[in-house]
């Protein structure tokens, strides 16, 4: 072992490197990997933590944002994924329904081309939403602002979206 | 005489039947569609990033894990590095919102050819 020492320091190797390359997960951090997880896995930037609700996730991890507390046709959230785009903090939903997408865009508004551009304007819970109803790629899109961030739900059905975003509830982490 | 008054009729008919078949295929081959592909991490070393442009520019959508393992792999797992990944492809529709944009969690080991894609959102924007 000293005669190696001597000769790791004399050669410029990292001694931890090479035993991790050699030894592999005895010596090196363990790769975290997705567990199958009978509720919530938030990934922040690529941190897994698993959570028992959607409600205890956004708590524990301090985000205040409105949340789907009720979805139709057993459509659940399967996870939740904390994200940075174009230098913008981002908060998107999976779901078991592969038709379903929704994001959150923290500390924003909504853009002109997406007001403009609406196919048909209705409000919500008080809440302005903005359709877009793409026909040719059988995807309706509704946008909406609510308290500084820019929310997104995306779906074949509108029924389905109408739904969601009249059961939407609220996250304050300050009450 | 009437055989040729049919035959002249037909071919009138033909004709006019290609001009409004011509313009809707113009139409559709005018999309001009190309793909612009974001990394957010830029930690990640230059091999997987080149891995990443390989497999979006490549039509790649969601993959599970699909790889061959390298012996080292094999025997101590993969050495993994994952981002998130926006695509942006331009011109699939004909009408405002144009753009199709995608992000994906994606992630793939250094020591060999595994990766792993999860589209999670996809939503058309306003861009061309």
């Amino acid at each position: 072992m000293a005669l190696f020492s001597i000769v790791s320091v004399a050669n410029d190797w990292n001694v931890f490197d090479f035993l991790s390359e050699k030894f592999g997960s005895v010596f090196s951090v363990p790769i975290e990997e997705k567990q199958e997880y009978n509720g919530i896995t938030i990934t922040n930037h690529g941190k897994n933590t698993n959570y028992k609700t959607v409600e205890e996730a956004l708590e524990k991890e301090n985000i205040d944002v409105l949340y789907p507390a009720v979805l139709p046709n057993d459509i659940k959230v399967t996870d939740i994924m904390l994200y940075t785009q174009n230098s913008k903090n981002k908060m998107a939903y999976s779901f078991n329904d592969s038709d379903l997408y929704s994001y959150t865009t923290f500390d924003t508004f909504l853009d002109k081309s997406t007001k403009n551009g609406a196919t048909e304007i209705i409000e919500i819970n008080g809440i302005v939403c903005y359709i877009s109803d793409l026909d040719d790629t059988n995807c309706i899109q509704i946008k909406f602002e609510y308290n500084g961030n820019t929310y997104m739900f995306s779906h074949t059905d509108k029924e389905v979206l109408v739904e969601i975003i009249e059961n939407l509830e609220e996250i304050n982490n300050e009450n | 005489m009437k055989i040729n008054k049919l035959l002249s009729l037909i071919l009138a008919l033909a004709t006019l039947l290609c001009a409004v078949i011509i313009p809707a295929n113009a139409a559709e081959a005018d999309t001009n569609e190309h793909i612009e592909i974001y990394i957010e991490n830029e930690d990640i070393s230059e091999e997987t990033k080149e891995k990443i442009i390989a497999f979006y520019t490549n039509g790649g959508e969601e993959q599970e894990g699909v790889a061959t393992y390298g012996l080292t792999c094999t025997l101590f797992g993969h050495k993994l590095e994952s981002t998130t990944v926006s695509t942006v492809t331009h011109k699939v529709r004909s009408t405002a919102p144009r753009c199709l944009e995608k992000i994906y969690d994606y992630e793939a080991c250094t020591r060999c050819d595994y990766e792993e894609s999860t589209l999670k959102v996809q939503e058309y924007i306003y861009c061309c």
